[in-house]
């Protein structure tokens, strides 16, 4: 289920209205080193989102299936977590949903979706929004309770300043 | 000359965890069936040893992320029973009320997108959902109530960390759970539409001669309290589970499987035993939708155990509704308790099926000796017993298909492996 910061709480109130959220940025995460860059960039966008229109909304995930309770009414999801890769930590990568390729595994658990299952169910009960991009960052360090490396600290800063750059001139 | 035939299945899908299937034949004669079990064993038994009796709930709900509820409720009753503890009637139902929402949450996702998808032709929930997108849309919503409830109730939807032994660390407030009662009048609504739309599926005619096993309770629908009862009529306490349930290693399996008495036969656990042996005890809106329906018991077909689960949403509902609109915060959230020695067991109704766990504790509070018997690993000897039934009447050249047929059967037991495979036993065998 979501974990949402102290900051995102507000936003899940106000945001518990009808046709309010209309661009929705989720954070997948956990608390466990790299792999807390989705939740990094979600709680930076907030605090620099703070006093921007109700239309934007950041959220903190730890399971993709959390995004099915939070689709009604938004129109464009920003999706962003931290991929496996040490030989290319900090680097982004952007996927445009459904057109690139996206590389799917067999999960081990079906009580358990996927991301692109999760987008995929999305789609065939009507609840996809019609602009979907996933942002990546490459991540290596992932022992319990840790903090996240450099890189990826850097890496998650500077999505954050092109994310923002890109709301405002929306 | 006789060909030797296998039909794999290497990974089971739409199942919680790890396993896989066998089946060895020549010509048409099945020579062996097994549900292989390979997820690696997680060791919680051992894991609990030397820890202080309090963590147990937090720790042993940690098995599973679909029922932990019922691994929380097993232990503290365990535990209690080892303490000398009397819980109120308010933590009691409580206790209930979470377990609804356990119950809910469980159901209402293999319902709608792990097992339906069988009945209607589908691979998966996901292929379901373009068909059929209302109902896939009522199972997240219904879904989502669960995990609601165990969110205000537990402190988070997976696992829980508010269960404590002797009862809550802290009790919800009144205008906590009042909230949730709008959307619960609408799930109990939305269940009995599930329910009347899975009694409309196809059913393979199979039925078998069941030694069904469920909690029977004189007063209510079983889930934290009753005695260990068989559809043979046959009724033990819980203190004497271990007298008449064994469990042993097989190969093929990191998980225990279990039998019943000196015949070591294999039982079936889960809601169609629980509604075969306490249909009467269901809430009054489950027993007319189960009459509407023309839900006739004893049940002896495990596919329509999916109609069980139905029954079971609603009735969920109902009892999760009547303590929501009558709830008052208990005037005391958890019984003080002294650490003593001593061993204490429970017995409780899982989503999958009853669970037992055992505990012993010394006067320092700390655990000595755990035991867990998830209903997962009881049921394994009992899904390959229905498989070697099942195979012959579904039999063709066309062994994909088969294993289809058998992974439906299978699914019909909602099986959680994950939940199964936490123990292990180390032989060392030392020559010389």
């Amino acid at each position: 289920m979501a974990e949402n910061l102290s900051v995102d709480r507000s936003l899940r109130d106000r945001n518990s209205g009808h046709g309010v959220t209309r661009l929705l940025f989720v954070g997948l995460g956990s608390p466990h080193g790299d792999d807390q860059a989705g939740w990094l960039v979600a709680s930076k966008l907030q605090q620099r989102l703070a006093g921007q229109p109700e239309t934007l909304a950041c959220r903190l995930a730890k399971s993709p299936s959390d995004l099915l309770d939070w689709l009604d009414d938004v129109t464009h999801l920003i999706v962003c977590d931290c991929c496996e890769s040490p030989t290319q930590l900090g680097k982004l990568r952007l996927w445009h949903w459904p057109a690139d390729r996206f590389v799917r595994t067999r999960s081990s658990s079906s009580h358990q979706l996927g991301l692109p299952d999760v987008l995929d169910l999305a789609t065939n009960i009507g609840r996809l929004p019609p602009r979907v991009e996933i942002w990546a960052i490459g991540g290596g360090r992932f022992a319990p309770e840790t903090e996240p490396s450099a890189l990826v600290r850097e890496a998650c800063q500077r999505l954050v300043l092109q994310l923002s750059e890109g709301f405002a001139r929306a | 000359m006789t060909q030797e035939r296998l039909i794999k299945v290497e990974a089971l899908t739409r199942v919680e965890g790890e396993g896989g299937l066998f089946v060895r034949l020549v010509g048409d004669r099945i020579e062996d069936v097994q549900l292989t079990i390979f997820e690696p064993p997680r060791l919680f038994e051992a894991l609990l040893r030397g820890r202080k009796l309090e963590e147990v709930p937090d720790i042993t709900a940690r098995i599973c992320g679909i029922c932990p509820v019922a691994y929380q409720m097993s232990s503290v009753h365990a535990l209690e029973a080892a303490l000398g503890v009397q819980i109120t009637e308010e933590i009691r139902r409580l206790r209930r009320l979470l377990y609804c929402g356990e119950w809910i949450e469980s159901h209402a996702l293999h319902v709608h997108l792990l097992h339906a998808p069988d009945f209607l032709g589908y691979d998966s929930g996901i292929d379901m959902a373009k068909e059929f997108p209302n109902e896939v849309n009522r199972g997240l919503r219904l879904k989502k109530h669960g995990n609601q409830l165990l969110e205000v109730l537990g402190g988070r939807a997976i696992h829980p960390i508010n269960v404590a032994v002797g009862g809550f660390y802290r009790a919800p407030r009144r205008d906590e759970l009042t909230p949730l009662i709008p959307e619960f009048e609408w799930g109990l609504q939305a269940a009995v539409e599930t329910t009347r739309w899975l009694a409309t599926l196809n059913f393979p005619d199979f039925t078998r001669a069941y030694d069904m096993v469920s909690l029977v309770h004189p007063d209510e629908y079983p889930m934290n309290e009753g005695r260990v009862t068989s559809t043979t009529g046959a009724a033990w306490d819980v203190r004497d589970y271990e007298r008449e349930f064994h469990e042993e290693h097989v190969a093929h399996s990191t998980a225990l499987q279990s039998s019943r008495g000196d015949q070591q036969a294999c039982y079936h656990l889960g809601p169609l035993a629980r509604v075969n042996l306490n249909r009467e005890r269901l809430s009054p809106t489950a027993r007319r939708i189960a009459d509407e329906i023309g839900f006739e018991t004893p049940c002896l077909n495990p596919f329509r155990a999916i109609i069980a689960r139905g029954l079971e949403i609603i009735h969920a509902y109902e009892e999760a509704l009547d303590i929501l609109r009558t709830y008052r915060p208990p005037t005391i959230a958890r019984i003080k308790y002294e650490h003593r020695a001593g061993q204490g067991c429970a017995a409780t109704e899982a989503p999958r099926g009853l669970i037992y766990h055992r505990y012993e504790v010394d006067d320092a509070g700390l655990v000595t000796f755990a035991k867990i018997v998830p209903p997962t690993s009881q049921n394994q000897r009992q899904i390959e017993d229905d498989l070697r039934d099942y195979l012959p009447r579904i039999l063709t050249d066309d062994e994909a298909a088969t294993a289809r047929q058998c992974e439906k059967l299978v699914r019909c037991y909602d099986p959680c492996i994950s939940c199964s495979t936490h123990f292990l036993k180390l032989t060392v065998q030392r020559d010389g």
